[in-house]
């Protein structure tokens, strides 16, 4: 049996179905990603499984307990489900130094004063902030309090650690470098990962499995290779990079921008199409060619460029593509 | 610096140094001088004299208890409206929003009538028992204590009940995570994180106690029980005292000292403390389930609310509507002659003129005034913004009071050149109101210019408007609201102003509220309510009118 298992998890806000029956297993130690668009529900499954919001069907297993149960009648309350949480708005609490606030859940475990310290000391190591402890949070910066929003969430090694978008409060290249670093301690500390995203980079690079959600559907559950390479609708395709769509028949066929190579002629590869030059964009570290062909419109990535004019006719090849039954 | 801009800086320092400048330095000048040279002898005697420092302390008694008790039950009417399941939670709120619009000299009245020597309550005890002994008696202290409680409950309900709304409901969330108790929820998060604003409000309720003249005259005049404010008012009509000017100068700066240490302190207590509290888009924190207690805790609240709100006006509008003083109230006994006679009242009609005309006039001037100076303060910034909002700002530190003697010294004697006084005039009782109340319209207004983004008003002069186009078409139509609101916000409380009135009023420049307060000191009683209840009225209907106009869910008169 998986460590955390959802089973037909189904949400109704009055009439409006939120999430339509989800089944999702995730294993200890596994770092899983929510990737979905704005509204589709991604919040809503978060606190379900922390219990801030009451499914309307289905059950909730975390750690081989039922945690939830709409059959069954159960509900074991959000403290005692041994969770840990990072809120999008951090939500570290104003009126307590950083050491407080990390030590509040051993606190309130009633913990021994010598083992909250030494667990408190031991997380604030791990997250990088040793020396800060006696800081309040209105002197940190936006990292630094997300870093003391994570350890408050790993102080109590939870089952699972809950992330809300953890990252789309801080600026670009801290959100790399939170990325990081995120992923160095989950490794470090073997925590079981729930994670909430809707930037795609952040849950390929980081996830061990990806759920990608639509409209309170799951589209397609799978490591990030799986739903990069192999995209089983046309909707996980398309939110997940880019994707080139040719249609022939009533057949839809996905190609991967960085798949095709142009050449003058025609070359041994599984497939090819010939095109026109209609629009060159330089991108740094790559350039991206649009050509129209006579099944649709393709973009071509290569990071070397190519020499060619615009309404220059080229031959596109490539060897794998995606088909969707449409 | 542009030439209007010039232009108008030297205006308004004009206008604020006339205006509030000038009776500020007066009154400190004078509280140090005697016959001509300086002195600390008026100093001296405000602490010689036993009935001095026995006001002081009198005023720092009730205010202290007052406040703290206010706090207490406004904390907690706010927890209950705002957190839990308790029922009649909209009832609640609105009983207490009513209560601004009675007066707090109204609302003592009333409890004088309620459970004065010839009260209500009284009486029925003395008809039940027999006895010729009253139970309890409003006067003094603790009846000042009680109403100071009573309206001050309800300004910190008002503060901590958007403060208990504005938590993120995250950071009880975070809590809820490790595994506390709600009860620890609230003594660990909520309280500590509210802490600075339930400070702010039990200074406001401090100042605005102590700074209160209406309450501690009618309570306290009957037992000879003075604070400072009333205590001031007796030193500047004891003429058997040759320097009484001067004394109370020293009494009031003695007042203002105080107010002022007391707003220092907040600003101190409050700096770097400011938290934000702003909700995110989670939604709101859930309510704490009450259980078997849940109606009862409804029920007490709408009982407190009642006793709040509706007693007091249902003892004025009895007296109002009794055909004489002291008559039981019963159908027999009612009739609403006292209405007709005081419609016909020579000193009612007056006192409706002028209170209309200075309430309309001095909103007016001050919303002009604190328009300019929010100008220049918030979009035109030069190095006079800060000296001219120092100065617009200070009458937010001086109690109505001070403010009252400040302006008789100033403006006692003719004025130069023009050799006219302004003493015994309509005209002075306007200039204690716009001095009085720019402070307001400035805060009102500049709060809402802060909100207008640099680049709305750059963009227009990048299109090569003149400073006049970019006022009449960019800042005006932006906060055309706000500056309605300000004129309201003071022609509200000026309708039923009494603090400087009462000081400044003379025979045929009358107001409503020194009408009222002259009738009833006459022993006019039914008259003086029948006033009350029209004022009340014009109060009620006013706010519903802005309510109307500015789409405003709830305001404050
Ligand atoms: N308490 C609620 N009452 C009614 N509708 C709700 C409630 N909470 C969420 N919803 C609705 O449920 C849908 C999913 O909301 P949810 O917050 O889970 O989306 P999300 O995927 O987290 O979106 P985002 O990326 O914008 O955070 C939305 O349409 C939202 O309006
Ligand atoms: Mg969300």
């Amino acid at each position: 049996m998986a460590y955390i298992e959802l089973k037909g998890l189904k949400k109704k806000f009055g009439e409006k179905e939120v999430i339509r029956g989800l089944d999702l297993e995730i294993e200890k130690g596994e770092f899983v990603s929510l990737l979905g668009p704005s509204g589709c529900g991604k919040t809503t499954i978060l606190r379900m499984v922390a219990g801030f919001v009451d499914p309307t069907e289905g059950e909730i297993i975390i750690g081989g307990n039922t945690v939830y149960s709409s059959e069954k009648n159960i509900y074991v309350k959000t403290g005692k489900r041994n969770l840990g949480m990072v809120f999008q708005s951090y939500a570290v609490w104003p009126h307590m130094n950083v050491f407080d606030n990390v030590a509040y859940p051993l606190k309130i475990q009633k913990l021994p004063k010598e083992e909250q310290k030494r667990k408190t000391m031991e997380i604030l190591k791990q997250v990088g902030l040793e020396g800060r402890e006696k800081d309040f949070p209105w002197s940190l910066s936006g990292g630094q309090q997300q870093r003391v929003a994570l350890a408050r969430g790993l102080v109590m090694e939870p089952a699972v650690l809950l992330l809300d978008e953890p990252l789309s409060n801080l600026d670009v290249q801290l959100r790399q470098k939170m990325k990081e670093e995120l992923m160095e301690i989950q490794q470090r500390t073997k925590v079981t990962v729930l994670y909430v995203t809707h930037d795609q980079g952040e849950a390929l690079q980081m996830s061990d499995k990806i759920v990608v959600l639509n409209k309170g559907n799951a589209e397609q559950i799978g490591t990030p290779e799986e739903i990069y390479h192999h995209p089983k609708t046309i909707f996980t395709a398309d939110f997940v990079g880019k994707m080139n769509f040719l249609k022939n028949g009533n057949k839809t066929f996905g190609i991967r921008p960085e798949y095709i190579s142009i050449g003058k002629e025609k070359k041994d590869r599984a497939y090819g199409i010939s095109g026109r030059l209609e629009r060159y964009i330089f991108e740094g570290n790559r350039n991206s060619y649009l050509f129209s062909t006579e099944e649709g419109e393709l973009t071509v990535e290569t990071p070397i460029p190519v020499s060619l004019l615009k309404g220059e006719q080229a031959y596109l090849n490539w060897d794998q593509q995606v088909e969707f039954e449409r | 610096m542009n030439r209007t801009n010039k232009g108008m800086i030297l205006l308004a320092a004009l206008l604020l140094a006339v205006l509030i400048g000038y009776p500020v330095c007066i009154i400190l000048i004078r509280s140090f001088t005697l016959n001509g040279g300086f002195t600390l002898e008026n100093y001296k005697e405000v602490f010689s004299d036993v009935r001095n420092y026995e006001a002081l302390l009198h005023s720092l008694w009730v205010s202290v208890c007052a406040t703290v008790l206010s706090t207490v039950i406004g904390c907690g009417a706010a927890y209950f409206t705002t957190r839990t399941d308790m029922p009649f939670k909209k009832s609640i709120h609105r009983l207490f929003l009513f209560n601004f619009f009675i007066p707090p000299f109204i609302i003592a009245m009333a409890w004088q009538q309620i459970l004065g020597p010839v009260g209500v309550v009284n009486r029925w005890y003395q008809e039940i028992t027999g006895s010729t002994e009253k139970l309890v008696t409003i006067y003094g202290q603790n009846g000042i204590i009680f109403v100071f409680t009573l309206s001050g409950s309800v300004m910190v309900y008002m503060v901590m009940k958007s403060n208990f709304e504005k938590i993120q409901s995250s950071l009880e969330e975070a809590a809820v995570i490790t595994g506390a108790s709600s009860f620890q929820i609230f003594k660990d998060i909520v309280m500590p994180v509210l802490k600075p604003s339930v400070y702010s409000a039990m200074i406001l309720v401090f100042v605005s106690n102590i700074s209160n003249y209406g309450v501690p005259s009618v309570l306290g005049f009957h037992v000879s029980y003075y604070t400072l404010t009333t205590r001031i008012h007796q030193v500047l009509e004891d003429f058997s005292m040759t320097n009484n000017m001067e004394v109370a100068a020293s009494l009031s700066a003695v007042l203002v000292i105080i107010t002022v240490l007391t707003l220092t302190a907040k600003d101190r207590m409050l700096k770097g403390k400011e938290f934000t509290l702003i909700t995110g888009k989670s939604e709101k924190a859930a309510l704490n389930e009450l259980g078997v207690w849940r109606k009862w805790a409804g029920i007490l609240w709408v009982v407190y609310g009642i006793f709040v709100t509706v007693c007091p006006i249902l003892s004025i509008l009895a007296t109002s509507l009794t055909k004489a003083y002291g008559l039981p109230f019963s159908v027999k006994n009612m009739s609403l002659k006292n209405f007709a006679t005081v419609f016909q009242m020579p000193l009612f009609q007056r006192a409706m003129g002028n209170s209309l005309f200075l309430a309309f006039t001095a909103a007016f001037l001050a919303v002009g005034i604190g328009f300019v100076v929010a100008y220049l303060c918030v979009m035109a910034k030069t190095r006079f913004s800060r000296p001219l909002e120092f100065v617009i700002t200070m009458p937010g530190a001086i109690p109505g009071t001070v403010m009252a003697i400040a302006i008789i010294l100033a403006w006692l004697r003719p004025v130069p050149v023009f050799g006219f006084s302004f003493y015994n005039t309509i005209w002075i009782i306007l200039i204690a109101y716009v001095a009085n109340y720019t402070t307001q319209a400035f805060r009102t207004i500049s709060g809402s210019m802060y909100q207008i983004n640099r680049s709305l008003e750059e963009a227009a002069v990048i299109s090569g408007a003149s400073l006049a186009k970019v006022m009449t078409t960019i800042v005006i139509p932006l906060i055309r609201e706000s500056v309605g609101t300000a004129w309201f916000l003071i022609f509200i409380p000026c309708l039923r102003e009494l603090t400087l009135s009462i000081f400044l009023w003379s025979s045929g420049n009358e107001t409503l509220a020194t009408a009222i307060f002259t009738l009833q000191e006459a022993g006019n009683y039914t008259a003086a309510c029948a006033l009350s209840i029209v004022i009340i009225g014009l109060i009620a209907l006013m706010n519903m009118a802005m309510g109307k106009i500015f789409h405003m869910e709830e305001t404050m008169g």
